[in-house]
């Protein structure tokens, strides 16, 4: 039985509202009914605050338009109520009601009494625990069918996480046998102990013995390099320095032949200038005075350029020179013995000798005529005999310049001799300065090392102190003399035949070597001192209850961890991809994918049960919602969708309704069943009076539209 | 729970005698110490 009321004040805007409460449909109902009636009678309302009520808006398996019904009678926005309504069980005292009374809030309560009188509150875990909620309107069941895997999801999830606490305990009681008096890790924890003990013994002799031979070997290599790269830098620093007094010389050379041939080029010059304006000064004085017959001599002559002083040029211009000499001398030669010549002369000296006396009136004796007199007659003389006197002094003029022109030669080719062999001094010297910037080169280059090896020199020697070798000692004595007093093994010898770099690498990785020992060596103290706590602390305990199963615990910690991962990981994951539509009947499928997916198949089967199609009623053996085909036990196919909507509809909630050996009491809800024709709500009303009379129905409602409203009583 | 379907279920997905029992034997709401004593019984009598 099942009384109920209610009151839904609906805002319809502007402030206006209207209000329903229970009109035509009685409120005390039998426990199993089918409710038929017109539209907006107030079917589906009961339905919803029956659900509602009993905490529906909780539950994952109730779809998402009623979820959305349920949620928006609690829509302060657009409606508030209040409801009471109390479900009981005629041959039972159980009584379950629930109750809004307060119509502004949200709040309300669900209440069990089982002895008929006291009640107490459920929460949604403690009545998810003793109900089943079965709220659902089959429309569309075939689309549908994979939404009943979703309670399969939710066990199969429950079971997982069960495994996996029981894996979580198996994991802590393990751990309790290992840390508890346990003699087989008692044992294991000795031998490892011993172990580690024979292991420090070995680190701690060899550590002190590779500390020693690092020692030697870095005081002989670091006063090894010490004095060579001091040796090296004294022997450079002499040949640094030989090689800088080259230089210098090279320079001051340079310097010299510099002026001597700046000097000589311009003596060259000046000569050439010298040459050439004696040679431009006679050429015309021989040009008038040459006899005809040698006027092909004077062509040669010439052809001479006056600004060139090539060698050949100037011996030309020398033979020439000569050869003209002899021309006019023997001229000049003739001339003085002629008579005409030599009175003339005289006649010309003395007119020259008493020129100045021109004006004087004074009277020679014995010749009756004034000196002035006399003057005015030997000028008439001389005058007479002025052109061979003219000549005279132009051949005696020729031959002066060409004497002078052949000194000029002379001087001139000397002075070119000189200068060429200057010039191939400077050449030689050239050389030198192509070889000075080498030196140059190899002075930077020295200076360089030297740096470089102060440096080095100065580093081993701060290296040499720090490992503390005597500086007095490092200063004074010779590398011989120090490395006498200092021990020297063979095997340092060995390593010092290597070179530089390798000796720095070798001491580099023994330095890494030590530091790795010293770490072992003080882990394995730490890691013992723990280990003879542990050892201590397991002989002082008691053995632990379950220590005999120790093999059969880690078998059974395995397995469970195997099973919970596979159920929550990989059965999860299968399940998903099937309500998600997402395999495919030419899919290929793993073997394990294959066994699941059957499994499946035959557990829808189970939930479906018994299902009429056309005009019979078959038993499901196999519901396989990948090829969407029902197997029957009379080994007949169906496919789904050839199955009418009423059938597919009750044999969906057939399916909701199959639930076997679950001891919780169903509240069985479904609206809108309206496309089942009687035969296929037989059925159903057949399951429902069966769980009804085996106490498994609290409280069933089947609703449906009709012109008229009935209620029809299932039992 | 749908005891009856699940614990079908996921029995036929394993061939493991252990598994079967852990499900069966947490199908009836069997945990931690209980759980484990009851395996371990099965377990040591199915050796002896």
């Amino acid at each position: 039985m099942i009384t109920y009321d209610y009151l839904i004040d609906r805002n319809i805007g502007e402030g206006k509202s209207i209000k329903f409460s229970p009109g035509q449909i009685p409120t005390k109902l039998k426990n199993v009914i089918v409710i038929e009636g017109p539209n907006s009678s107030g079917k589906s309302t009961l339905l919803n605050i029956i659900a509602l009520g009993l905490l529906g808006t909780k539950s994952s398996r109730i779809n998402p338009t009623l979820q959305s019904k349920m949620s928006s009678l609690l829509d302060l926005n657009h409606q508030k109520i209040k409801f009471s309504f109390q479900i009981t069980l005629d041959h039972e005292k159980l009584i379950l009601k629930s109750e809004k009374n307060d119509i502004d809030g949200t709040e309300f309560i669900v209440k069990e009494s089982i002895d008929g009188k006291t009640f107490h509150p459920l929460s949604f875990e403690s009545f998810e625990k003793k109900y089943n909620l079965i709220y659902d309107i089959p429309n569309n069941p075939t689309e549908r069918l994979p939404e009943l895997l979703k309670e399969l999801k939710e066990e199969q999830f429950q079971f997982g996480n069960r495994f996996k606490d029981f894996g979580f305990f198996l994991h802590n009681i393990i751990t309790e046998i290992n840390s508890s008096r346990n003699p087989e890790r008692l044992k294991r924890l000795k031998k490892k102990l011993a172990e580690e003990e024979r292991n420090r013994k070995k680190l701690a002799k060899e550590l002190p013995e590779l500390e020693a031979f690092l020692d030697q070997l870095e005081k002989n290599a670091y006063a090894e390099y010490y004095y060579y790269y001091n040796n090296e830098g004294e022997w450079l620093t002499k040949r640094k320095n030989k090689l800088e007094q080259e230089i210098k010389k090279i320079k001051g050379k340079g310097r010299k032949i510099t002026t001597t041939i700046s000097r000589t080029k311009g003596k060259v010059y000046k000569l050439q200038v010298n040459f050439t304006e004696d040679y431009k000064k006679v050429t015309p004085l021989i040009q008038s005075a040459l006899p005809k017959n040698e006027r092909s001599r004077f062509k040669i002559w010439k052809d001479v350029n006056p600004y060139c002083s090539e060698i050949n040029e100037l011996n030309t211009v020398k033979i020439e020179a000569t050869h003209f000499q002899d021309i006019f001398g023997r001229e000049i030669e003739g001339l003085k013995k002629d008579r005409s010549f030599i009175d003339a002369r005289i006649l010309a000296k003395l007119f020259y000798a008493l020129e100045e006396f021109e004006d004087s009136i004074l009277m020679i004796p014995e010749l009756e005529v004034t000196i002035a007199e006399l003057v005015g007659i030997l000028r008439k003389e001389i005058d007479k005999s002025s052109i061979m006197i003219k000549k005279y002094d132009i051949l005696n003029q020729i031959n002066s310049f060409l004497k002078d022109l052949k000194i000029t030669i002379k001087e001139l080719q000397t002075t070119q001799k000189e200068l060429e062999q200057e010039s191939a001094a400077s050449e030689n010297l050239s050389e030198d300065i192509d070889g000075f910037d080498e030196k140059k080169r190899q002075f930077k280059k020295m200076e360089d090392d030297l740096a470089l090896f102060a440096t080095k020199c100065n580093e081993y020697f701060q290296r040499c102190i720090s490992k503390g070798v005597n500086q007095e000692k490092l200063e004074n004595l010779t590398y011989k003399e120090l490395v006498k007093e200092m021990p020297r093994s063979g095997k340092v010898n060995q390593y010092l035949s290597l070179t530089e770099k390798q000796v720095l690498d070798k001491i580099e990785k023994l330095q890494d070597e030590i530091v790795e020992k010293r770490g072992q060596l003080s882990g394995l103290d730490t890691v013992m001192t723990q280990r003879r706590k542990d050892v201590k602390s397991l002989e002082n305990q008691k053995p632990h209850k379950f220590e005999a199963h120790i093999n059969e615990l880690n078998d059974l910690h395995r397995k469970t961890e195997a099973i919970s991962q596979k159920i929550l990981s990989k059965y999860n994951t299968n399940l998903k991809n099937l309500i998600n539509k997402k395999v495919k009947e030419d899919q290929k499928l793993d073997k394990d994918e294959s066994r699941y997916y059957n499994e499946v198949s035959k557990y829808l089967a189970h939930r479906i049960g018994y299902f009429r199609h056309i005009d019979r009623t078959y038993r499901a053996k196999v519901v396989d919602l990948i090829s969407g085909k029902i197997e029957t036990d009379s080994e007949e196919v169906i496919y789904i969708s050839d199955m009418g909507t009423g059938q597919t509809q009750s044999a969906y909630i057939l399916s909701l309704l199959n639930i076997k050996n679950d001891d919780r009491m169903i509240i069985a809800l479904f609206d809108e069943i309206a496309m089942m024709d009687d035969a296929s709500l037989e059925p159903i009303y057949v399951k429902m009076r069966e769980l009804y009379k085996s106490n498994q129905l609290l409280l069933g409602i089947l609703v449906q539209k009709s012109n008229e409203l009935t209620v029809k009583e299932l039992v | 729970m749908n005891q009856y379907s699940i614990i079908n279920f996921l029995k036929s997905l394993t061939e493991d005698e252990i598994e079967k029992i852990m499900i069966k034997l947490i199908s009836e709401n069997n945990q931690g110490e209980d759980l484990l004593n009851k395996i371990l019984e099965i377990m040591v009598g199915a050796k002896k």
